[in-house]
């Protein structure tokens, strides 16, 4: 038993204290207790997609630190925190560090200090590795999830395969990654007024990308261009509505999942823009933890008993 | 802790979660510890829904949204850049601009190309990387950027024509 996670009480507890009859409201969204082995799931896949992140998708630190430094702009953030002109020593030690600290956090077998600490530094260094890439010219917006996943797990402390227990601390970092994954979303709707202004709807940014880099089917979509005008309107009515899945339970929300998931392999196949980084998160919207049962159950034999 | 499986019921097969009848533990958090959370949480979405209201770019990562958010209307050009190259075997060939080719993103190049402008020589540098990309291939003597343009008229392709922006080491179109 630690501080944070207060004895294990069955559901009806009564709440004490004034600040948690406060709190006491918003802790059904915010705080919802969820099973602590969805967690332990959910973190293996988040920390082993962080490596290959770093190989496939964010994989051009090393060339840009070998670069002309004159394209450096460093981001708001690199200077607040007097982080240094990247250079190949650098890329390779942060490289170093994101590579074993994720591959320590996705094993699930440190001690809870040891486990906070290490998962802070690959936070750190993952988030520092990602705005090196944004640093030199264009800045994509698609690892706002996943950073934040990155930042909220360590908080959850020590979550096994097997444990069916509830924990407030996991219900709290699995809606943090959701509200990341919903921010997304929804703020590119928002960004869409700000930048393209209210017809950005009606215009032809669909048409300039698929005539730009639309793969045989991005093009077929071209003609006739109602097609491309209908899924503009899709489209940021769809990011307009991803709130609701905050609210949503059970079938309403695996569908808007689904539908998200459409959205992404659209792109994919019109654009070959795939926003992985963002789709591995979609998973802290689903109960991991019952696909690990039901295969716990096929292979432990006997257990299960069918009257 | 850990909970024994649930004992499947009816005919469907497996079911899940731990035993029925079997009381689930919940791990509550400290009212320090829901205070801290709920803090840490206000402040996130504040600092990305700044961001994208008023923020720029460089506040990365809680900077604007802003992918596909500009509006091409409905009667614009669409520009693309691309690369011509005539190689040492004499083949002028187009060669996509992308890390693969020649190093460097189309993106990137079309970011730059006021500076690519007023000096070609930078082009020099994609011939090298080409080189170094394709080894076995033969070397880029005369590199074009050149620059597709779309025109649209109410949404539909009407016109496709090519510029040339610059070309090196010749400039001559």
């Amino acid at each position: 038993m630690t501080a944070e996670a207060r004895t294990a009480q069955t559901g009806s507890t009564t709440r004490s204290n004034g600040l948690r009859r406060v709190l006491g409201g918003v802790s059904g969204g915010v705080f919802e207790a969820v099973p602590q082995n969805r967690v332990a799931l959910l973190r293996v896949v988040i920390y082993l997609f962080t490596i290959c992140d770093t190989v496939w998708i964010v994989n051009d630190v090393y060339s840009l630190a070998a670069g002309s430094q004159e394209l450096y702009h460093p981001m708001l953030m690199r200077r607040m925190f007097h982080l240094p002109t990247p250079n190949h020593t650098y890329a390779l030690a942060l490289h170093v560090v994101i590579i074993a600290a994720c591959l320590l956090c996705a094993s699930g077998r440190l001690p809870r200090a040891l486990g906070v600490l290490v998962g802070l530094v690959a936070a750190a260094a993952f988030t520092d590795w990602v705005s090196i890439g944004m640093s030199y010219s264009k800045v994509d917006h698609d690892h706002f999830a996943l950073i934040v996943a990155l930042w909220v797990l360590p908080t959850v402390g020590v979550a096994r395969f097997q444990d069916w227990s509830r924990s407030e601390a996991a219900g709290w970092a699995l809606f943090c990654i959701q509200v990341g994954c919903v921010a997304i979303y929804f703020l590119s709707a928002l960004a869409k007024f700000r930048f393209g202004g209210w017809n950005w709807a009606t215009g032809s940014t669909f048409a300039w990308a698929m005539t730009r880099r639309g793969t045989g089917l991005g093009k077929m979509l071209l003609e006739p261009p109602w097609i491309l005008l209908v899924s503009q309107f899709m489209v940021i009515t769809l990011e307009l509505l991803t709130p609701l899945i905050l609210v949503f339970r059970g079938r309403n929300r695996y569908v808007f999942v689904v539908l998200l998931l459409g959205f992404h392999l659209s792109t994919f196949l019109a654009l070959t823009i795939h926003f992985l980084p963002l789709v591995i998160c979609l998973l802290a919207f689903l109960p991991l933890e019952r696909h690990s049962t039901t295969k716990a159950q096929r292979t432990s034999g006997g257990r299960v008993i069918t009257r | 802790m850990r909970f024994p499986l649930r004992v499947s019921s009816g005919t469907s097969g497996y079911t899940t979660g731990p035993l029925p009848g079997a009381e689930v533990a919940v791990r509550r958090l400290g009212a320090v510890s829901l205070a801290w959370r709920l803090v840490v949480l206000v402040i996130g979405v504040v600092l990305v829904a700044r961001g994208t209201l008023v923020g720029q770019e460089g506040d990365w990562p809680f900077g604007p949204m802003s992918q596909f958010a500009f509006r091409t209307g409905p009667n614009d050009a669409i520009h693309s850049t691309f690369l011509q190259a005539r190689n040492t075997a004499g083949q002028v060939i187009v060669i996509p601009i992308s890390r693969g080719q020649v190093g460097i993103a189309r993106a990137e190049i079309e970011g730059q190309l006021p500076d690519i402008v007023r000096e070609p020589s930078l082009l020099g540098g994609l011939a090298d990387a080409y080189r170094r990309l394709h080894p076995d291939e033969p070397a880029l003597e005369q590199l074009w950027l050149r620059d597709r343009v779309t025109d649209l008229y109410k949404g539909r392709a009407v016109g496709e024509h090519v510029d040339l922006i610059v070309g090196w080491p010749v400039d001559d179109g």
